[in-house]
């Protein structure tokens, strides 16, 4: 698919009219494209032939023209270069600012570190840690994602 | 200088071999370009073209549908059964919609909701409706000779033959609910990929199911077309109808994996064919030598499209 249909996918239903209105659905992703420095020839490209950070900047595009309050991301940038991950770190910095929350799943100690403020580490489906970021050291995620349980987590406490 | 994408390319160049086919029949044959004979082309190509629009559509979500050429024979069945019984031209034809609707219910449910390959479905669907018209009718055609009724399939409106103006009509429906509407744009992307269309929150089961209703309707009207032009309903109709609107889809361009193909290149894949057939017939080829030249041209599409897809 195009990137332009690709990115309004989920989009399309929220719309109220059945019939694509050609003028306001080009402005969206025409925003986004731009927002989020999308590399590409022109919005009528087939996704694949986009590189690989690009399609996930459509990916979360997709997924951020939804307005969500909640956006969930997993490994965000798996497979991307270094580039194109600073690009994405900062789109997501823009969001959370601008009042969005993020639940960023990730294998990647250094990107964790990076960019998250508080971290969450599970263990065989348990939540064995949680920490701000500051105390989010190599040693403490470690020591949770192997099951390790630190005195302070209330394992009673579930939402 | 923009670039000419494949697509576009193969579009025309599918006109330039229709155009060319054309003036060879004119050359061959005094009688082809008759205004008759150029009218009889178009209202043959009619009924096809309408099935067709609705295959085109099936083929591009992923799937097929097998069972036209069995509703073919079942609408039409219907519709002169009950003009027959009621001579009720609004009841016959609506009963004859509502199972072309109720036969795409039942393969679009099967499909979608029971899992299986469309394939097999319409697999089904087909022996099970071609048997049931053999029964119920004992094998003989319905026949209705009033006019009423065969003004649908014999008729005019001003110069217009009209099975024409229903193709028409049917062309513009489907072209507008492909390009301009959202649920054009689900189609393309549950043929294009069914489970990340379903991650990115379509109903992928619905947009199946009445991909197979709208057939079921576009092949029931056709059905009623057939049936109005040869004043009766026969078990019979529509052998092989459905290998005719698959062969117009594939090559009007429509690709097999789907998530791809255009009504507009299915339609030039009618014309193509009925063309072909027409003139092949006014110089006389064998009815089975047709077949040959029909089967080539499906191999050459394809090829041309496998092509082409390596050349991108």
């Amino acid at each position: 698919m195009s990137v332009k249909d690709n990115m309004l996918l989920p989009k399309l239903g929220t719309f109220k009219s059945p019939i694509i209105n050609k003028k306001d659905t080009s402005n969206i992703t025409g925003s986004y494209i731009q927002d989020l420095s999308i590399a590409l020839a022109s919005e009528d490209e087939e996704v694949k032939s986009l590189s690989g950070g690009n399609q996930q900047k459509v990916v979360i595009a997709k997924w951020m023209a939804m307005h969500p309050r909640v956006l969930i991301l997993d490994e965000p940038t798996r497979g991307i270069d270094i580039g194109t991950k600073s690009e994405i770190y900062s789109i997501m910095r823009k969001l959370t600012d601008a009042g969005m929350s993020i639940i960023m799943i990730s294998s990647e100690m250094a990107e964790i570190q990076k960019i998250s403020d508080r971290v969450l580490v599970m263990h065989e489906g348990s939540v064995t840690g949680e920490m701000a970021v500051e105390e989010a050291t190599e040693t403490a995620i470690m020591n949770a994602a192997i099951g390790v349980i630190e005195n302070h987590i209330d394992k009673t406490e579930k939402k | 200088m923009k670039k000419i994408k494949f697509d576009t390319l193969r579009q025309l160049i599918l006109v330039f071999i229709l155009i060319v086919i054309c003036i060879v029949w004119a050359i061959l044959s005094p009688n082809f370009l008759t205004m008759n004979n150029l009218m009889n082309v178009v209202r043959q190509a009619s009924y096809t073209a309408i099935a067709s629009v609705g295959m085109t559509m099936v083929i591009i979500i992923g799937e097929i549908d097998l069972s036209a050429g069995s509703l073919i024979a079942a609408s039409g069945m219907i519709a002169a059964g009950v003009y027959k019984a009621t001579s009720n031209i609004v009841l016959s034809f609506g009963a004859a919609i509502l199972c072309g609707i109720g036969v795409g219910l039942f393969n679009g449910v099967l499909c979608a909701k029971g899992r299986l390959p469309g394939f097999i479905a319409t697999l089904a669907s087909m022996t099970i409706l071609r048997a049931l018209g053999y029964i119920i009718t004992d094998g003989d055609p319905i026949s209705v000779m009033d006019k009423t009724f065969i003004a649908l399939g014999t008729g005019y409106l001003w110069f217009i033959p009209i099975p024409v103006i229903l193709m028409i009509i049917c062309i513009a429906a489907g072209s507008f609910i492909m390009n301009k509407t959202r649920f054009g744009r689900y189609v393309y992307a549950v043929g294009g990929n069914a489970e990340t269309s379903k991650w990115s929150g379509l109903n992928v089961d619905k947009i199946k199911i009445l991909v197979y209703v709208f057939m079921g309707l576009l092949t029931a009207i056709a059905g009623i077309i057939v049936a109005a032009r040869l004043g009766s309903g026969q078990p019979s109709a529509g052998n092989g109808f459905e290998m005719d609107c698959i062969t117009a889809a594939v090559v009007g361009g429509t690709s097999m994996a789907g998530g791809k193909g255009k009504i507009s290149g299915t339609i030039v894949g009618v014309l193509l064919l009925t063309v072909l057939v027409n003139g092949m017939t006014l110089i006389d080829i064998n009815s089975y030598w047709q077949q040959v030249i029909k089967g080539i041209i499906i191999v050459v599409s394809v090829l041309m499209d496998t092509r082409g897809k390596k050349a991108e």
